[in-house]
């Protein structure tokens, strides 16, 4: 009978444990997950520059499962080197765009009826960043859409529908003359600190 | 000894019964935050920061790109609404009410998520502006691979087959809410063999 109860007793210690073990794996799966959508695009493709993700007609890329009638791409960036600016050229039926933080955060995504013309012009900044622009912003920065985002490094993904053969050179060409580029501020100072007074005139 | 065997025992089913737990519930994840819908489950918030731990952890295993709120949502479906696995052997036919949405995209794949083919190799794929309405706003799609009048998916070959319906710029997401949608049935046919 001692030996039973010994059992159970061990049993119920073991099932608490196997509990506290799951929360702990299951909350630390992000941090440690060495095959997440920033460690791919970091082993194939270089900041600041768009790679491709997933041509359309295929369905799969780097990423796992892609829309088949999409064609898609990412590109990384760093905001505590410098504020994002993304551009593509060109009227497509459909493309999305979407921001995310190098764990794979979504902080914002759009899609070209929200964007100036439906053209893709894009900036994501800090938010010091953010507070110089507003200081002196240059007129193109009117038709863009303006992104504030708490955060350093991350990345965006761009995705454009092909609705059938007859869009393949359009849509091709609309994602490779995409371009990720640092954004230069107005009067970037040399050393990159923030300006308190321009901060302060916000 | 007996204390270092209890210890030993306590060890094993607390690192082994916890990581096999942590192991299915992040694949198979269709609980927290989970849309089932008929036989359509969705994670609508996957990615976000209304995500579930056990989605977040999912999508950073799987280093999969979700789709953002403005972009739309994937809904995938592995069996019919009689609770049947679909089968690529298997003709189904697809019948009911689409949620709003300004495109949408109808994928056949295998439950790795690769897209299956047609007999003709091409991949069974169908888009919105390919398809005809016949009711407004009511979907109807015959899927397998013998031709039928309307529209048509067209899946080859044999095994398990997923459905996935992609909807893109879609009040579901951005706005209007998501809990109380509906989605098509998938009726069963007829089987091959």
């Amino acid at each position: 009978m001692q030996g039973l109860s010994r059992a159970i007793y061990i049993l119920a210690v073991g099932i608490v444990l196997a509990l506290v073990v799951h929360l702990v794996v299951v909350l630390a799966i992000p941090a440690f997950a060495e095959r997440d959508a920033w460690q791919r695009l970091s082993a194939t493709g270089e900041t600041w520059e768009f790679q491709p993700v997933a041509a359309a007609g295929t369905g799969t890329g780097p990423l796992g499962p892609t829309d088949a009638h999409f064609g898609s791409i990412a590109c990384r960036f760093d905001l505590s080197q410098d504020a994002l600016v993304v551009r593509a050229e060109g009227q497509l039926p459909f493309w999305s765009a979407s921001i995310f933080t190098n764990r794979g955060q979504n902080i914002y995504s759009f899609n070209d009826r929200t964007a100036v013309g439906g053209q893709l012009f894009l900036l994501v900044l800090s938010p010091i960043q953010m507070a110089r622009l507003r200081a002196d912003p240059p007129a193109e920065a009117e038709q863009a859409v303006v992104v504030e985002a708490d955060m350093e490094e991350g990345f965006v993904i761009v995705r454009a529908l092909q609705e059938d053969e007859s869009w393949r050179e359009r849509v091709s060409n609309f994602l490779q003359a995409a371009s990720c580029e640092r954004f230069q501020l107005p009067n970037a100072s040399i050393s990159g600190e923030p300006d308190l007074v321009i901060e302060d005139a916000d | 000894m007996r204390l270092f065997i209890g210890g030993l025992a306590i060890l094993i089913i607390g690192l082994g019964l916890g990581s096999f737990l942590s192991w299915v519930s992040v694949r198979d994840n269709q609980g927290f935050g989970a849309l089932r819908v008929g036989p359509w489950l969705a994670w609508p918030y996957a990615g976000s920061a209304q995500a579930d731990p056990y989605t977040t952890a999912k999508v950073a295993a799987e280093g999969n790109v979700p789709l953002g709120a403005a972009e739309g949502v994937v809904f995938i479906a592995e069996t019919d609404t009689q609770n049947q696995p679909l089968q690529r052997q298997c003709r189904y036919r697809l019948n009911g009410k689409l949620p709003q949405a300004r495109l949408w995209t109808l994928t056949a794949q295998d439950p790795k998520g690769a897209v299956v083919a047609d007999r003709l190799g091409r991949p069974s794929v169908l888009v919105s502006s390919d398809v005809v309405w016949f009711e407004p706003r009511t979907l109807a799609v015959n899927i397998g691979e013998i031709h039928e009048t309307g529209n048509w998916l067209a899946v080859d070959g044999t095994g398990p087959l997923q459905l996935v319906m992609r909807l893109y710029d879609s009040p579901v997401t951005s706005g209007a809410g998501i809990s109380n949608i509906v989605l098509p049935e998938i009726r069963r046919v007829q089987c091959r063999g």
